[in-house]
């Protein structure tokens, strides 16, 4: 039987779970963007999955990297600030909450700067799979880039 | 009161205040781009900073807003719809409260009107302290706008060329 404080928790616990997903899902742009390594590494469980592949030109597999390991690798060779500004923007993100697992999906939009002009060298959808960690937090077991359209220009990276 | 209940109240009033702190910031946006100037002040408290620095800033272009007087010559020297149209997004906040306190960080991109269709005017985060005020309310106390992308086009004109770079 479902009391009324039960259920007063899990509503509460349902806002809570909700807040805590979208938490991380923002961390990772913060983290990616301002090159925040351990920040960004904290988003993925130690055997989480990153996998990205272009939907503008079939599915053609973009990356993959599996694990901290890999993820530190793609980590260091993505361009951060203060070398080189942009933002991952995450809007209208959807999420479903199953116990300990989460469903999310987003929009995003990359913002660049290039000498002296802003542009969107993409966009497209994130396909998150979280999970409760022992800690409480939330992370991904998988982020699933769909990038459906992509046009980056050659960085200037300032000295 | 149980200490169930109790944690219960805990919990739900941090969820409640997540909540109203993003009110100010939306708001700021909506009427900075729409007006009406009362409601834009109202995001911030009398004695609010506003301060423009970042990529861009150097001492002699960092431009500072300082309480009501300053937020008001910010808010009459800035583009407003309907004669301008743009928008102040504000994307992804990451919130932290510390009792009647918050800060935040959060990314903002500009768009405009451009007489050759619409762009991307600018890019960048904004750091926020926010405070519970007496009436329940949280308001901007402090605002630092970091600009850190900017497209060279010039239309609109940029606002507050005309003023002093510290407005009281």
């Amino acid at each position: 039987m479902i009391t009324a404080a039960t259920s007063v928790e899990a509503r509460l616990r349902a806002l809570e779970d909700e807040g805590g997903v979208l938490a991380t899902m923002y961390q990772y742009g913060h983290a990616l963007d301002y090159g925040l390594r351990d920040e960004f590494l904290d988003c993925f469980t130690r055997s989480g999955v990153w996998d990205s592949r272009r939907c503008d030109s079939g599915t053609t597999p973009v990356g993959h990297y599996a694990g901290h390991a890999q993820l530190a690798g793609f980590f260091d060779r993505h361009t951060h600030a203060p070398s080189v500004y942009h933002k991952h923007l995450l809007v209208e993100p959807r999420i479903t909450i199953d116990g300990d697992l989460a469903t999310a999906a987003s929009y995003f939009v990359r913002v660049d700067e290039h000498g002296g002009e802003v542009y969107m060298p993409g966009f497209g959808r994130y396909q998150d799979r979280l999970v409760r960690s022992a800690d409480g937090r939330w992370r991904f077991e998988e982020r699933r880039v769909e990038l459906e359209r992509w046009q980056k220009r050659e960085p200037v990276v300032e000295q | 009161m149980t200490a169930m209940d109790a944690s219960i109240e805990t919990r739900l009033q941090r969820l409640e205040d997540e909540r109203d702190v993003l009110r100010p910031l939306y708001q700021y946006g909506h009427t900075l781009d729409y007006g009406p100037e009362d409601a834009f002040l109202d995001c911030f408290t009398e004695t609010a900073v506003w301060t423009q620095a970042g990529r861009f800033a150097r001492p002699e272009t960092t431009r500072r807003f300082e309480g009501r007087g300053g937020l008001i010559k910010l808010f009459r020297h800035h583009t407003h719809a309907p004669e301008i149209y743009h928008k102040h997004l504000l994307v992804e906040p990451r919130i932290t409260l510390h009792g009647d306190e918050a800060s935040v960080e959060s990314y903002y991109v500009r768009i405009d009107e451009h007489p050759e269709g619409a762009y991307i005017r600018a890019f960048g985060r904004y750091r926020d302290r926010v405070v519970r005020c007496p009436d329940g309310h949280w308001r901007i106390q402090q605002r630092l706008t970091e600009t850190e992308g900017r497209n060279r086009k010039d239309f609109p004109p940029a606002p507050w060329t005309d003023l002093p770079l510290t407005v009281r």
